[in-house]
C-alpha cells in the first residue's frame, strides 16, 4: 500500500516556497527545501489542516 | 551374523501396520510422485568416515538393528488403492547393502564420491519400501565409509541426529546395544495427529492469510524448473552486529528468530516490491504434551507460511512483536499440512522461499565420547529443498548467514547480494529499534541500479500556444487547418475566428483568471473555441457530449465557472448549467466579428504558469476532480513532441503537411495531441461523434482521405486493426499515437510490424499533463510505457519511499514541468497526491500515479497495472494483455478484450470478452467459436493463462474518453458448461466428480479451480491410471486440469496397447469387407506378437487382438465368463459373422469356446487356427496348472523368462524371486525390456490367472474348418507335445473338417517370424478356401 494512504500512519505537513502543501509520512526524512508546519498527527488531522489552511492551490510566492 | 531382516519372505511381506501421513509426508509423497523422471531433491545423504580398522560385519548388524527397531525406516508407502495415501509398515525388510572395495583405487576418493552422488540419485520409488540404504566403502588404510541415503519422508534433521547416536552405540556394541530401551514409536505421534481439532487450526490459518491478493514467489512457477541441488552462499555476521541482534531482541522482549524472520521478510520485500510478504518456515511439529516425543524417530517437521505486514509507518519494535504473536497464535495450528493450508487460502502457491532457524548446537559430549570409541571421524551430511530460495540463519557464538539458491533462478551475484542486504538490514534493525521501520529502511545500503529515469533538460521557449498557432496561421494562410465534413477552414480563417472569438469573450469580461465552460457540438468551432478561450488568458472546460446537465453543471461549481459556452438552440439545460453560479454564453454570429488582432494584444500578462484547462475525471469516491493545468506542460510536451514525434514522421511521408484525424472527445486530454498537429500547420479533420465512434466507417475515413495521423486509444486501435487498418494493398497512416490506457501485445505487435505505419506510446497522467514517458513500437518488442520525455523524472518507489531496484516493481512518481496544479478545490486531497519531492530539486513536487512500474536494463519502463489491482490467477502473475494478443490474433476474433475479474465464488478469473469476426446468429454457433478460440488459445499459452470464460459480445464498450469501459462489460453466465462428450471426457469427469465430491463436472471445468489440491490430484490420478492404460502423473493433471483437456492428454497419448481389444490392421476402404480375424491372447495377455500375420494375410483383412482384461483391471471370475466376455467384445465390433478365430496357447482354448458359443447363436466361424495347445479333457491330469500361489508365481515367472527368448543367467535360481526376474528382464535387453515394471506385473499376473481358470476350459463340438499347429522343438522349458496325441485331443470337437500342421519351433515361439512365415501363408489359404466354399 502506498505510505500515503496508511490511515493508521503518522504524517506531517510540509509547505514549500510557493507555498504548496505536501502531506508527508513522519518516518521519511524530511526534504530540502521543505518545512514542517504541522504534525505528528494522524491521517485525518493532517487532511483537515490542509483543508483548512490552503484554500488556493495556485503556486504562489509566500513569507516562508 | 545375519541381521533378522534379511530372513522375512521378500514376495508376501507380511503389513504390521497400516497408518495415515504425517502432513509434512503428504507433500513430500506429491513432491516424489509428480515428476517420476525428475531428480528427487528430498532424497537425503549422510556419509560416515570411520578410521582404520572397521569392523563391517558390526557396522551392518547396527543398520540391521536400526531398521528392525524403528518401523517407520521400513516404511512404504501407497496411494492408488485408498482414498488419502497410506504408510504401511512390513514385519521386517531386507536391509538394503552393497560393499564397494576401494582399498586399492587410485582416486579412492573421487571413487567414493561417485558412490554418493550414484546412491542419491538412485530414485527410490515410494511404494517399495524400504526407502533407506547403505553402502559401505572400504577404503583400505584410510578406514571405511558408511553412505547412507534415505528419502526425507521417513525422517526429520532431528531424527537423523538421534540416529547418528544410535547406530555408533549399536556398533560400539558389535552390532546392537542391548541397553537401549524400546523406542517410542512414530505411531503415537500419528494417534496425536488424529486427536487434533483440525477445523479449529484450519481456522487459524485462514484468519492468517485472509486478504492475501497472492502469495510471495521470487522465481516463475516450479513447474517449469527441473529438480536441482541447490547452491549455496555463506557469510559470517560482524561479531559486533551479532551481539546487537541479541540485544535488539531482548530488549523488544522478542525470540532472536523473530529478528532474522523480520530481516528475511524484508529481503523478500527488496525482491518483489511486496509489502505484506509471506515465506515458509520449517517447524519442528514435535508437540510437547506427547511425552518422548523428543526421542522420536520420524518425520515431524512441517513447513507452515510465515505472514508478515511491512508497514514503513510502524515502530521497529512494534513490528518484531507483531511479527512474534503473529508467529505465536499459529503454534497450535502448527499440525496442518501446507496443502491443506494452501487450498484453503485460495490463492495459489503460497511462497516459493524458505527461513530456516537452525536448532542450537546441544551438548556433544556423548557424541565425542562415541566418536572416539568407534573411530568415527567425520559426517558429512547435506539436504535440500525444491525452494528456489532457502535462508537459513545458523545460530553459534557469531551468527551465520546461509543462503542455499537454485542456480537456474539466481547468480551467485545475486545470491550474495541478498544475503549482503539481509545484513545491512539486519544492521538498520538494530540502529533504530525505537524508530519507524520506513526510517530504518532508509539506513540500509541501497544495492543494485535505482529505477530513477530522466529525460534531457531543456530551456522552454517563451512563446505561447497561441502565439506559436497565430505565426503558423501567418506562414501559411491558405494551408487549410480544420476539416468538420464539408466546412473547411484555412489557417487565415481559422486565425480569425480565434482571434475573434477571444474579442468577444474579453467583451464579456472573460480574461486571465477566469474559467470558461464548453458545451458546444463537435466542431471546427470546438477547436476555435479552445484557443480562443486561451487567448483572452482564460482557461478551459471542456464538456463531453455524453456528459448530462448535471454533472456539467456540479463540475462547473466546483470550478467556480465563470461562463459557459453554448450554440444557438442547444440542446442542453441552460437554467441548469447557469445554476452553477456560470454565465451562459450562445456562441453565435456575432461572436465571429470582430477583427483580427495579435495574441500579444489580447493577453499581455501570459505566463507558462497560467493556468490553460480544467479536465475532469472519474474520482475513486465517485465525485469528479478537476485537474487544473498550467501551460507549461503543453508548451513543453509540444516542444518535445516536435523533436520525437513529428519531425521524424513528416521525414517519413516526405516533407509535407500531414492530414491528421481527430477522434478524440475533447473532454479527454488526449485530445491535445491532435491540436499540436494544428500549431504545427498540418490539417486537422475533426471527425464528428458517429463517425469517431464507428471503427469501420473510420477506416474507411482514414483511407478516403489518405489520413497520416490518427491518435486513437488502444481500444479504438484494436477495433481498427479488427476493421482492415493495416490491411494490405491499402493506405496505412503514418504514425498511430496511442494514449489513455495499456497498450495490448495485439496492437504493438501489428504496428510494429507493419512496413508503414509507427506507434507510438504516449503513457501520462492528467495531472501530468497527458505525457510524460513515451515510448515507439520500434523501440521494443514488447509494450512498454517508455522513458521520461524532456523536462521529466521518473521514479519507481516503494512504500519506504526508496528506489526499488532495477526490475523490481514499484509505483511511479513523476515530477518536472508537466506537473499540474492540482485538484480544483480540493487541497487536501491536492496535497496528498502532489508531494514533497525527497529526489528532485529544492523544494519541488511528485506526483503519485498509483501505475505499477518496473523499469528494465535498456531504460524502458513496463506497466503492471494499479497499484490496487494486481492480476493473478492460481498464484500466477499474468498480463492480461498477453492473453488478449493470443486471443485476438484468431482469425475467428475480430476484437477482444481479456480482464481479471473478481467471481461471484469469490475467486479471480481470466475472463475473454471476443467481437467476432463473422456475426454469430445461432447460440449453437457462438459455443463452437468460442470452442474452436479457446482451442486454439490452449494451443499458445500455458493452461493458467486461457480465460476461463470466453464472453461473445457484439463490440466492446467504451467510455465517452473511448477506452474500454470495464464495468459494461457482462459478466460471464454461470458456468451451464458443455456437458463431456466421449469415453475419455466422461471418465476424467467421473473422477473429478468422485474425488472432490462435486456434481455435474462440466468439460471444461478446472480441476483445481473447483477445490482439486495436490493430495486429492494424487487420488484422481491413480483413479485415472486404473481407467487409462497411461503413464498419468500428478505433474501431467497440473498441466490438463480440465475435464477436456486432462482427456484430450489421456487419449492422444493413451497406450491403448493394453486395452482388451487392440485392432492390429483395419479393413480396407472401399472394397467389400472380407470375414475379420481375432486372435485370443495366450497367457501372458497380450495379443501384440499377432500383429505379424498382418503381412501374411494380405490387405484389408481386419486383424484384431483380444488380450486378457487382466491386465487393465480384474477379470472375469472363470473360463466361461471369460468365454462370454470375448463374444461381447466380438459382437460389440461385428455384431454379426462370419469370423475367422485364431488362439495360441492359452489363447486356442479361448477360441475353440468362442467358436462354440458364436455358432450356436447361428453365426458362421469359418476357421478356427489353433496354435501349439493340448485339449483340457474333463478330468484334469494335466499336471501344468499348479494349483497353489507359491507354484503360479513361479511358472508365471518362468513364462516371462521364456517370453524373454535370452539366456537365463545362472545367478538366477529356480525358484526365482519376482524383482530379480523384473531386474534381470529390464536388464537383459530382452523382449520385455522396455516394459515398467507395472507392466510386467500385470502380465504376470494375466499370466497367473490364465493358468488359474484354464482347467476349466470346456470346448463345444463346432463346424468351423479348425488346424492344429504343434510344435516340434522342446526350448525354453517347455517339452514339444506328442503330435498325434494332441490332435486325437482336439479332432474329437470337430464335426467337419480337422487338420494339423507342424512348426518346427518351440512353444514360445509361435507368433515369432519364423514361425508366422510358416503358419501364416497356410492360414491365408485356409480362410480363402473357406470364403469361396462359402460363396
Amino acid at each position: 500500500m502506498n505510505p500515503f494512504d496508511r490511515t493508521d500512519g503518522s504524517f506531517l505537513i510540509l509547505v514549500n516556497h510557493l507555498n504548496q502543501h505536501s502531506l508527508w509520512p513522519e518516518f521519511a526524512q524530511i526534504p530540502d527545501g521543505w518545512t514542517q508546519v504541522f504534525g505528528p498527527a494522524s491521517l485525518e488531522a493532517a487532511n483537515e489542516y490542509v483543508q483548512t489552511h490552503w484554500t488556493d492551490i495556485t503556486p504562489r510566492e509566500s513569507a516562508l | 551374523m545375519t541381521a533378522p531382516t534379511t530372513e522375512a519372505s521378500h514376495d508376501e511381506p507380511e503389513i504390521i501396520d497400516v497408518l495415515p501421513l504425517a502432513p509434512l509426508q503428504y507433500g513430500l509423497l506429491f513432491h516424489a510422485l509428480a515428476d517420476p523422471e525428475a531428480l528427487d531433491v528430498y532424497t537425503m545423504q549422510s556419509t560416515y568416515r570411520f578410521a582404520a580398522p572397521v569392523d563391517v560385519t558390526a557396522l551392518r548388524t547396527a543398520c540391521a538393528t536400526l531398521l528392525e527397531r524403528h518401523p517407520i525406516l521400513r516404511a512404504g508407502f501407497a496411494h492408488e488403492q485408498f482414498d488419502t495415501p497410506v504408510q504401511f509398515i512390513p514385519a521386517a525388510v531386507p536391509l538394503p547393502w552393497r560393499e564397494l572395495d576401494l582399498s586399492g583405487a587410485p582416486a579412492a576418493q573421487r571413487e567414493l564420491e561417485r558412490l554418493q552422488v550414484d546412491e542419491r540419485q538412485q530414485k527410490f520409488e515410494m511404494s517399495r519400501p524400504p526407502l533407506i540404504r547403505f553402502a559401505y566403502a572400504d577404503l583400505g588404510e584410510d578406514g571405511g565409509a558408511l553412505v547412507v541415503t534415505n528419502h526425507h519422508i521417513l525422517i526429520d534433521g532431528w531424527s537423523d541426529a538421534l540416529l547418528v547416536t544410535e547406530l555408533l552405540r549399536h556398533y560400539r556394541a558389535g552390532g546392537r546395544e542391548k541397553s537401549l530401551g524400546e523406542p517410542a514409536q512414530f505411531r503415537q505421534y500419528l494417534q496425536w495427529l488424529q486427536d487434533q481439532d483440525t477445523e479449529a487450526a484450519r481456522g487459524t490459518w485462514r484468519g492468517q492469510l485472509a486478504g492475501l491478493s497472492g502469495g510471495t514467489l521470487v522465481a516463475p512457477p516450479a513447474a517449469q524448473r527441473a529438480a536441482v541441488l541447490p547452491e549455496v552462499v555463506e557469510q559470517q555476521l560482524p561479531a559486533g552486529l551479532s551481539d546487537e541482534l541479541i540485544a535488539l531482541a531482548r530488549s523488544a522482549r522478542v525470540s532472536i528468530n523473530t529478528v532474522y524472520s523480520l530481516a528475511w521478510s524484508l529481503a523478500l520485500r527488496r525482491l518483489t516490491g511486496q509489502d505484506t510478504v509471506v515465506f515458509g518456515s520449517t517447524v519442528s511439529g514435535r508437540p510437547p504434551e506427547l511425552s518422548g516425543v523428543d526421542e522420536m524417530i520420524g518425520l515431524f517437521l512441517n513447513t507452515v507460511p510465515v505472514v508478515t505486514e511491512l508497514d514503513p509507518h510502524t515502530q521497529v519494535g512494534d513490528l518484531l512483536r507483531q511479527v512474534q504473536s503473529r508467529q505465536g497464535e499459529s503454534l497450535q495450528a502448527q499440525f496442518v499440512g501446507l496443502s491443506t493450508i494452501q487450498q484453503d487460502a485460495g490463492i495459489g502457491a503460497l511462497f516459493d522461499t524458505l527461513y530456516v532457524m537452525r536448532n542450537t548446537p546441544e551438548d556433544d559430549q556423548e557424541l565425542d565420547t562415541l566418536s572416539q570409541d568407534t573411530g568415527l571421524l567425520e559426517i558429512d551430511g547435506g539436504d535440500a529443498t525444491h525452494y528456489p530460495l532457502t535462508f537459513i540463519v545458523h545460530p553459534d557464538e557469531i551468527y551465520r548467514l546461509i543462503l542455499a539458491y537454485q542456480g537456474e533462478c539466481f547468480c551467485a551475484d545475486s545470491a550474495q547480494e541478498i544475503v549482503d542486504s539481509v545484513i545491512s538490514t539486519l544492521g538498520a534493525l538494530a540502529a533504530h529499534a525505537d524508530q519507524p521501520l520506513g526510517t530504518a529502511l532508509a539506513a540500509v545500503n541501497t544495492v543494485g541500479r535505482p529505477a530513477i529515469l530522466a529525460g534531457t533538460d531543456r530551456q522552454l521557449a517563451d512563446a505561447s500556444l497561441v502565439q506559436l498557432l497565430e505565426r503558423t496561421a501567418a506562414a501559411h494562410p491558405e494551408r487549410p487547418a480544420l476539416i468538420d465534413g464539408p466546412q473547411v477552414l484555412d489557417y487565415a480563417g481559422l486565425w480569425a475566428e480565434v482571434s475573434s472569438i477571444a474579442c468577444w469573450l474579453s467583451g464579456q469580461g472573460i480574461g486571465a483568471g477566469s474559467k470558461v465552460g464548453i458545451g458546444l457540438e463537435r466542431s471546427n468551432r470546438f477547436v476555435t473555441s479552445i484557443f480562443g478561450i486561451l487567448a483572452t488568458g482564460a482557461a478551459y472546460i471542456p464538456l463531453d457530449a455524453a456528459y448530462p446537465d448535471s454533472r456539467a453543471a456540479k463540475m462547473f461549481a466546483t470550478a467556480g465557472a465563470d461562463a459557459v459556452l453554448l450554440e444557438p438552440g442547444s440542446t442542453r439545460d441552460a437554467a441548469q448549467l447557469a445554476a452553477s453560479g456560470a454565465r451562459v454564453l450562445v456562441l453565435d454570429e456575432t461572436a465571429l466579428g470582430h477583427r483580427p488582432i495579435s495574441a500579444a494584444a489580447l493577453n499581455p500578462g501570459y505566463s507558462h504558469q497560467d493556468t490553460a484547462y480544467l479536465m475532469f475525471t472519474s474520482g475513486s469516491t465517485g465525485e469528479p476532480k478537476g485537474v487544473s493545468v498550467p501551460h507549461r506542460g503543453l508548451v513543453n510536451m509540444l516542444a518535445n513532441h516536435r523533436r520525437e514525434i513529428f519531425d521524424p514522421a513528416i521525414g517519413r511521408v516526405g516533407d509535407r503537411a500531414l492530414a491528421v484525424a481527430h477522434t478524440v472527445s475533447f473532454a479527454f486530454d488526449m485530445s491535445w495531441e491532435e491540436l499540436f498537429w494544428l500549431i504545427e500547420g498540418h490539417t486537422v479533420h475533426v471527425l464528428d461523434e458517429s463517425l469517431r465512434r464507428d471503427a469501420e466507417q473510420m477506416v474507411g475515413y482514414l483511407r478516403e482521405k489518405s489520413v497520416d495521423v490518427i491518435n486513437v486509444t488502444p481500444s479504438v486501435a484494436s477495433a481498427l486493426l479488427a476493421e482492415g487498418l493495416l490491411e494490405e494493398g491499402q493506405h496505412h497512416p503514418a504514425l498511430v499515437l496511442l494514449g489513455g490506457e495499456a497498450v495490448g501485445a495485439d496492437v504493438w505487435e501489428a504496428l510494429r510490424n507493419d512496413p508503414v505505419s509507427e506507434g507510438y506510446n504516449l503513457y501520462g497522467p492528467t495531472e501530468y499533463t497527458i505525457n510524460a514517458l513515451g515510448a515507439g513500437t520500434d523501440d521494443s518488442s514488447v509494450p512498454v510505457v517508455g522513458a521520461p520525455i524532456e523536462n521529466t523524472s521518473a521514479w519507481v518507489l516503494d512504500s519506504a519511499l526508496r528506489p526499488v531496484r532495477n526490475g523490481t516493481p514499484g509505483e511511479l512518481y513523476l515530477a518536472g514541468a508537466g506537473l499540474a496544479h492540482g485538484y480544483v478545490s480540493r487541497p487536501a486531497l491536492t496535497a496528498s497526491r502532489f508531494v514533497a519531492s525527497p529526489h528532485g530539486e529544492r523544494g519541488s513536487l511528485m506526483y503519485r500515479t498509483g501505475d505499477i512500474v518496473s523499469l528494465d536494463s535498456s531504460g524502458q519502463l513496463h506497466f503492471h497495472g494499479r497499484s490496487d489491482s494486481q492480476v493473478k490467477i492460481r498464484g500466477y502473475r499474468i498480463e492480461p494483455g498477453e492473453v488478449q494478443a493470443v486471443i485476438a490474433a484468431d482469425p475467428r476474433v475480430a476484437s477482444a478484450a481479456v480482464l481479471a475479474r473478481r467471481m461471484p465464488q469469490g475467486n479471480v478469473a481470466l475472463i475473454g470478452y471476443i467481437v467476432p469476426a463473422v456475426p454469430a446468429a445461432e447460440n449453437e454457433d457462438r459455443d463452437r467459436m468460442t470452442e474452436a478460440v479457446k482451442a486454439r488459445a490452449r494451443r499458445e499459452l500455458p493452461d493458467y493463462m486461457v480465460p476461463s470464460h470466453l464472453v461473445v459480445i457484439e463490440k466492446l464498450p467504451l467510455t465517452s474518453n473511448t477506452k474500454l469501459d470495464v464495468a459494461a462489460l457482462p459478466m460471464p453466465a454461470p458456468s451451464s458448461g458443455r456437458a463431456p462428450e466421449g469415453i475419455a471426457e466422461n471418465a476424467v469427469a467421473e473422477v473429478f466428480s468422485t474425488v472432490l465430491g462435486v456434481e455435474n463436472v462440466a468439460a471444461e471445468d478446472d480441476f483445481y479451480l473447483l477445490g482439486g489440491d495436490s493430495l486429492k490430484a494424487m487420488r484422481a490420478v491413480s483413479l485415472l491410471r486404473a481407467r487409462f492404460d497411461a503413464p498419468l502423473t500428478v505433474g501431467a493433471l497440473a498441466a490438463a486440469p480440465s475435464v477436456e483437456s486432462l482427456a484430450a492428454k489421456l487419449s492422444a497419448g493413451t497406450d491403448a496397447s493394453f486395452d482388451v481389444v487392440l485392432p492390429l490392421s483395419g479393413p480396407s476402404v472401399g472394397s467389400e469387407a472380407a470375414a475379420p480375424l481375432y486372435c485370443f491372447h495366450p497367457a501372458g495377455g497380450l495379443g501384440w506378437s499377432y500383429a505379424g500375420l498382418a503381412g501374411h494375410l494380405g490387405r484389408g483383412r481386419e486383424i484384431i487382438a483380444l488380450q486378457s482384461p487382466r491386465l487393465t483391471g480384474p477379470a472375469p471370475r472363470d473360463m466361461a465368463a471369460l468365454r462370454d466376455a470375448m463374444v461381447a467384445h466380438i459382437r460389440a465390433r461385428h455384431p454379426h459373422g462370419p469370423y475367422h478365430l485364431l488362439g495360441w496357447s492359452f489363447g486356442a482354448h479361448l477360441a475353440h469356446m468362442v467358436a462354440g458359443v458364436l455358432e450356436a447363436e447361428g453365426d458362421q466361424v469359418l476357421t478356427l487356427s489353433l496354435l501349439d495347445a493340448d485339449a483340457v479333457h474333463a478330468t484334469p491330469q494335466q499336471g501344468t496348472a499348479p494349483d497353489d500361489a507359491a507354484g503360479l508365481e513361479q511358472e508365471a515367472l518362468n513364462f516371462l523368462l521364456a517370453g524373454a527368448l535370452r539366456e537365463i543367467p545362472h545367478w538366477l535360481e529356480s525358484p526365482y524371486q519376482r524383482d530379480d526376474v523384473l531386474e534381470f528382464l529390464a536388464e537383459s535387453g530382452g523382449v520385455w525390456s522396455h516394459f515398467a515394471s507395472d507392466k510386467l506385473e500385470a502380465i504376470l499376473d494375466a499370466y497367473s490367472y490364465s493358468v488359474s481358470v484354464l482347467p476349466g476350459a470346456r470346448y463345444a463340438r463346432v463346424e468351423a474348418a479348425t488346424r492344429l499347429y504343434t510344435a516340434t522343438i522342446s526350448r525354453h522349458g517347455v517339452p514339444a507335445s506328442d503330435p498325434s496325441a494332441c490332435a486325437e485331443g482336439w479332432a474329437e470337437y470337430s464335426t467337419r473338417s480337422f487338420a494339423q500342421h507342424l512348426v518346427e519351433a518351440g512353444h514360445h515361439e509361435m507368433t515369432s517370424p519364423a514361425a508366422l512365415g510358416v503358419i501364416g501363408p497356410q492360414l491365408r489359404a485356409d480362410m480363402s478356401a473357406a470364403e469361396q466354399d462359402r460363396a
